[in-house]
């Protein structure tokens, strides 16, 4: 598979998506979100997803929004809150009755925003990059190799414990077993047992990993080379530089706002920052 | 190059210990084959020879392991690979990289060696194993062969004098077995390499073995050369183990030769032909109908228009090699899955068919093994008192009433595939389907195993790779190879087909190979043994 | 027959309201001399969008807009509240410059007398004032009332009136010598409760230059809420209203409720008058935007929440005419009062006084009548006093009025007005007046200018009279739940 995205430097990726991450935590404008959500589908169309990955992430996604804005437009309880649309008048049931309130829907879109544009950069990324260059990459930005090693190998294998997880499935639907057919507690005993032979399998597979590296001469923390060239381009720096640039700015913009806000520090010849903050971020 | 002396090994918190008084030597360029039952402590003393129990603190270890001339205790772990390179069963759980390549260079890596050293030594170690062409290919997309041959890349790569191997093709099918073993014959007799191999199918590690270890109860209770080992089976027997066909033949005729191969025998004469059995064929039971089916909807469908019928009485073997789509097949019987296009016709009233899967362990979730019994007659809404009765009749049935309280995860891997069977058959299927039971067993269990179940249920069908366990357990082979069916028939009939068999990759076995030189449809060696004369 | 006809529906449109034309149209403009019946009609120079208010407007905030005329009337400052700060050449319709203030809103602007230099006050976190070039908006400098007044946190961004918690000009007027009046009040807790919440005001005179040449307090900050001042044209006495203490005041600046003549030199008190409350109706004194002085510095017109109005001689600080003209008057057993709202003298001698609609008193002692029971006959209401302290006319004409502007020579006379009915929905704009024209109030007018929105208190007339701006903000119609109307400056000759 090769698609821009899988490409890219793993480490340009994991600078993206912390990037993102960034924004997606200090940024509550709408329309900076929006922008942020629109960039997090340039990348995840980017990585040229099969047709099963867009249905996953659009199936997801809606749900997602539907469910947030929806809950937030009911139950919105800040003010100012301007009711659009009526769905039970006052007294009835409640006393305030039930209304879908502007103010609601717009946080509903802001929080769904956020959680769009960083999903939609994780699917891109996890969709266009394999654990090896994953490990590479957090090699090269000097985490430490048993570390590194741990997180995607325990990712590398997760597949294969979903596998085993639904032949258990399989095997209790062929011994008859239904949820609740006989009843909760039975269904609960049930569900957690299911794990078991999972958590046995991922018990012996570690141990047989372990040995497996054990025998190849792997000790912790020892000196280690490295058969990939981790090398970085003048572009991919240039391109790494600016997107921490843009990040620190953020921050440093958020930071002193936030001082501001609290009355810790305010200079008066930054108020056109602390007005932009205030538009746009 | 290895020399053991007096080894005891004891497990931390275990009542006896696992290894008692173990000496032997393993001479340069020597192929030494350790063999012993299931727990005989074979691949702990594997573990002793390659490190990893000396480095660890969870057993009390006597006795001394050297390996060239230096002892054990005073190597690091680098040190112990640089001397011996370890392979274990499952390849899938030995491979951590993404690609061939970085998986070669794992170990290399750990040993900080430059980068040009590294690569040039990929290029020797991929070449040796004949997986140069596979060197940026994902780990994962490789077949069980060929990801075993890439364990051992890794291995050579380290550039180790000796290999230490635990059951490296039990969990391969003969075709990749097949492939690991003449890589290992290729490295003892081109580079003298050292190797002690732990494995249980002797009939194909045999022929490259010099010597034979045989362990029982944590004791060596022979050490012999091929040869010797040849002449008298009897330790063996007596042990339960898996023996080579055609010197178990030629023992039973009470002749001198041991031929290992069809072609190193000497031709006996026949004095009868095989009586063909041709049973009486029982009223169709499971009818499959222009089944279409395939693994995704956007690819090619594995199975297209597939037509076949299961009578009451039969007990088939569905042979073919990985990928073939035996396990699909068992799940579309089973109505796992739901065919694409036509339909599979079971018998009411359910339960129709019991599947066991594959990995047996994972049917296994419950905290007993009367409970795992107990569970289908539980959710089929059974009556307490008769979920009982049934429960300890299965138990009986398949011999594991004695571990009814124990723990399944705590049992041996025998135990373990019969509780897994015995859980499906408590829900009384009128067929039952078992998807590849033969794998990491000895002969003894699966003979034990099939033989209580052949009596029991009106179809029983199961998959292998395993021509031996075929011929022995069914009257009527089904050969699938990539999703259509070659042959069905007798096992007379399909065993015969040597062409058919190779397309399907099967690989015949030496006595098969042999009956066929004779001339005679004899595919055990009991059966053969009817119709030669000594 | 074809000019029968045109004067048939020349009078049909006339006696119906008159439409403003939009544009250049030769001709139908407000001509001095017409009078007797004849129609006048405003023409429409320019209309300035201010930008998109539709949050504040939503939240039941009337969007402030402040405008100024410069003293040749040909320029025009605005100052919005969303911090934009505009100079406009009205009759090329030019924007001369523009101005974003950022964190704050425009709240008060005067030019010099020369007109060169435009002051601007703001209400932020620091509260400055800004003397800026006329024509190139270029700072000259900046004072910060935030200083003296304290400051307080930002406002949230989701809250509406937040930036009212902040310190800011109230009032901003030049003098003759150029010099600059300045009323800075910080007001700052809960405004739900008033009587919790602590104030800062003070009064300065600054030079043109920027220096401050007296503050009151000279001591410090007031802890009371400085309503409103005003001055003569030529700075000799500031009238100061003194209002509602705050929280924590120990030592109040003057009275709640009292009036404090300022020496315009010196910011020296020379003399104060306390008002008594209007007891039973009223336990306290409370002012709006009322007190104003003549050109001369001697006489100062104030009114009062209880509906009186009044005229001080200055240089005594006593009161020479009280007018009940919107004083309570009993109704069904309840009281019913019209407050004094906004005063204005005019350089021709002319007072002029408004009072609001009509209202019960002390109302949140008598809760369940929180209407009134039936008109305030002076609810409503725009008196004109004149010097001999009698009233010279009325004008009533359904409208609530806010504010007065008048011309140089007192001829012209603008005010904003709303009226709101159930069924008709509200009429929003400004009337001006030609005070000089024989007759009654209604004969004086000389046309109503209206709007699609709402106005406020905001507007301004040119100094000769010959242009007039008016701010109209949106509101949401309560019948429709729509925005209506727009945030602009309308432009009239």
């Amino acid at each position: 598979m090769s698609s821009p995205m899988h490409r890219m430097d793993v480490r340009l990726k994991m600078t993206i998506g912390f990037a993102m991450s960034m924004v997606a935590i200090l940024v509550d404008s709408l329309l900076m979100l929006g922008a942020g959500a629109v960039i997090g589908a340039l990348l995840f169309a980017a990585c040229r997803p099969t047709r099963g990955q867009s249905r996953l992430v659009i199936f997801s996604f809606t749900l997602l929004v539907w469910g947030m804005i929806f809950s937030q437009a009911l139950f919105y309880q800040n003010f100012p809150r301007h009711a659009i649309l009526s769905l039970l008048p006052p007294n009835v049931l409640m006393p305030e009755g039930l209304q879908v309130y502007a103010e609601g829907i717009r946080h509903g879109l802001v929080q769904s925003l956020r959680l769009i544009m960083l999903g939609l950069t994780g699917y891109a990324i996890c969709f266009s990059t394999e654990p090896g260059h994953f490990l590479q990459g957090l090699l090269a930005i000097r985490v430490p190799f048993g570390l590194a090693f741990m997180a995607v190998t325990a990712i590398r294998f997760l597949p294969i414990f979903a596998t085993e997880y639904q032949a258990v499935r399989l095997a209790m639907r062929l011994k008859g077993y239904r949820p609740l057919r006989r009843g909760v507690r039975d269904t609960i005993r049930t569900e957690i047992s299911s794990l078991r032979p999972v958590l046995l399998g991922a018990i012996r597979r570690a141990q047989e990993i372990a040995l497996s590296i054990q025998t190849r001469g792997f000790v912790l923390g020892a000196p280690r080379s490295s058969l990939v060239e981790r090398r970085f381009g003048a572009g991919q720096w240039l391109t790494v530089m600016m997107v921490a640039l843009l990040i620190g700015a953020l921050l440093v913009c958020k930071l002193l706002f936030l001082l501001y806000q609290y009355q810790l520090f305010y200079v008066p010849a930054l108020r056109p920052l602390y007005a932009f903050v205030r538009a746009w971020l | 190059m290895i020399r053991v002396d007096k080894l005891h090994l004891q497990y931390v918190g275990a009542e006896a210990p696992t290894l008692t008084d173990i000496s032997f030597t393993v001479a340069r360029g020597e192929l030494v084959v350790i063999c012993g039952p299931t727990g005989c402590g074979k691949s702990t003393l594997l573990n002793c020879l390659n490190g990893t129990l000396h480095h660890e603190s969870s057993a009390r270890i006597q006795g001394t392991v050297e390996l060239a001339g230096r002892a054990m205790e005073s190597l690091s772990v680098p040190e112990v690979c640089r001397l011996a390179g370890a392979v274990f069963q499952n390849p899938g759980s030995q491979l951590t990289a993404s690609t061939a390549e970085l998986e070669v260079a794992f170990g290399m890596e750990n040993q900080n060696l430059e980068r040009a050293t590294m690569r040039e030594r990929i290029d020797t170690a991929l070449a040796a194993t004949g997986l140069s062409d596979c060197r940026h290919q994902r780990t994962e997309t490789l077949s069980g062969g060929q990801q075993q041959r890439l364990v051992m890349a890794c291995v050579l790569a380290l550039q180790p004098r000796m290999l230490l191997l635990d059951e490296p093709i039990s969990q391969l099918d003969p075709q990749g077995a097949g492939e690991i073993l003449r890589l290992l014959d290729e490295l003892k007799s081109q580079g003298g390499m050292t190797i002690v191999l732990v494995e249980h199918r002797l009939e194909d590690v045999l022929p490259i073995a010099d010597r034979v270890l045989l362990m029982e109860e944590g004791r060596l209770v022979a050490t012999m050369t091929r040869e010797a080992l040849l002449a008298d089976l009897s330790p063996l027997r007596r042990l339960g183990l898996n023996l080579p066909h055609l010197p178990d033949l030629f023992e039973r005729l009470g002749r001198v030769e041991r031929p290992l191969t069809a072609e190193a025998a000497p031709m006996l004469r026949v004095q009868r032909e095989v009586p063909a059995v041709v049973g009486e064929r029982g009223a169709v039971l499971i009818e499959v109908r222009e089944v279409t089916y395939g693994y995704s909807r956007r690819g090619a469908a594995l199975f297209e228009g597939l037509s076949l019928s299961l009578r009451r009485g039969d007990r088939v073997a569905l042979l073919g090699s990985n990928g073939a789509g035996k396990s699909t097949l068992l799940h579309l019987l089973a109505g796992a899955l739901r065919p694409w296009k036509g339909s599979v016709e079971r018998p009411d009233p359910a339960p129709g068919c019991g599947l066991v899967l594959q990995n047996p362990d994972l049917m296994l979730f419950c905290e007993s093994v009367r409970e795992e019994v107990a569970f289908a007659p539980h959710h089929a809404g059974v009556p307490a008192g008769k979920a009982g009765e049934l429960v300890e009749r299965t138990l009986a049935r398949l011999g594991i009433a004695e571990l009814g309280d124990r723990a399944p995860f705590a049992l041996s891997r025998g135990q373990r595939l019969r509780t897994a069977v015995a859980s499906v058959v408590s829900r009384e299927p009128a067929f039952l389907l078992l998807d590849e039971p033969t794998t990491g067993q000895d002969r003894e269990q699966i003979d034990r195993l099939m033989e209580g179940l052949e009596a029991a249920y009106d179809v029983v069908l199961f998959a292998t790779h395993d021509v031996d366990t075929a011929a022995r357990h069914a009257n009527r082979i089904l050969l699938l190879h990539q999703g259509r069916v070659l042959a069905d028939g007798a096992p007379h009939e399909v065993l015969d087909n040597a062409e058919l068999l190779a397309r399907a990759a099967v690989r015949q076995t030496s006595l098969q190979q042999y009956a066929r030189r004779l001339g005679v449809r004899a595919f055990t060696v009991e059966a053969l043994q009817e119709v030669v004369r000594p | 027959m074809r000019f029968v006809l045109m004067m048939v529906v020349w009078s049909l449109v006339a006696a119906a309201e008159w439409p403003a034309i939009d544009g250049d149209v030769s001709g139908a403009v407000r001509r001095e001399g017409v009078h007797d019946g004849g129609a006048v009609v405003p023409q429409v120079l320019h209309r300035i969008p201010l930008g998109d208010v539709s949050f504040y407007a939503r939240g039941g905030l009337p969007a402030d807009a402040f405008v100024r005329f410069s003293p040749d009337g040909r320029l025009l400052a605005i100052g919005t509240l969303l911090g934009r700060m505009m100079m406009v050449d009205v009759y090329s319709r030019k924007t001369i410059w523009e101005r974003q203030i950022a964190e704050g809103m425009v709240k008060k602007i005067d030019f010099s007398p020369d007109g060169r230099t435009v002051y601007y006050g703001e209400q932020s976190v620091d509260g400055f004032v800004f003397a800026a070039d006329t024509r190139t908006g270029e700072t000259r400098w900046r004072f910060r009332l935030a200083d003296d007044l304290e400051s307080s946190a930002p406002p949230a961004k989701e809250d509406l009136f937040g930036v009212f918690t902040l310190p800011g000009v109230y009032h901003l007027m030049t003098v003759e010598n150029g010099d600059l009046l300045v009323l800075g009040i910080h007001a700052w807790g809960d405004f739900s409760n008033y009587r919790t919440m602590r104030r800062l005001s003070r009064v300065y005179r600054l030079s043109p230059e920027g220096e401050v040449r007296w503050r009151w307090p000279a001591a410090g900050a007031a802890p009371q809420s400085l309503v409103h001042l005003h001055a003569d044209p030529a700075g000799r006495r500031v009238a100061v209203l003194a209002g509602t203490p705050a929280a924590d005041a120990h030592e109040l600046a003057a009275p709640n409720g009292s009036i404090v003549i300022l020496d315009g030199a010196t910011g020296e008190e020379t003399g104060r008058h306390a008002f008594e409350p209007l007891r039973p109706f009223f336990e306290t004194v409370g002012f709006w935007q009322s007190v104003a002085v003549d050109a001369k510095g001697e006489r100062a017109a104030v009114g009062l929440h209880d509906g009186r109005s009044f005229l001080l001689s200055l240089p005594e600080a006593k009161v020479e005419h009280t007018f009940s003209f919107g004083a309570p008057i009993m109704i069904s057993g309840v009281p019913v009062s019209a407050r004094s709202t906004y005063t204005t003298i005019a350089p021709d001698g002319m007072t002029y006084f408004q009072t609001a609609a009509a209202s019960v008193p002390n109302a949140d002692s008598m809760e369940h009548v929180v209407r009134p029971p039936g008109p305030h006959p002076n609810a409503n209401t725009i008196n004109v006093v004149g010097p001999d302290g009698k009233v010279a006319w009325r004008f009533r004409g359904g409208h609530t009025y806010q504010n007065f502007w008048t011309s140089a020579d007192g001829r012209w006379m603008l005010t904003c007005a709303q009226k709101e009915e159930e069924n008709l929905g509200v009429e929003a704009g400004a009337m001006l007046f030609d005070t000089h024209r024989p007759g009654g109030g209604s004969a004086k007018l000389v046309y109503m200018y209206r709007v699609e929105g709402m106005v406020f208190f905001h507007a301004d007339l040119a100094r000769d009279g010959s242009a007039v701006a008016i701010v109209e903000c949106p509101y949401v119609d309560p019948r429709t739940r729509q925005l209506t109307g727009s945030y602009q400056v309308h432009v009239l000759r």
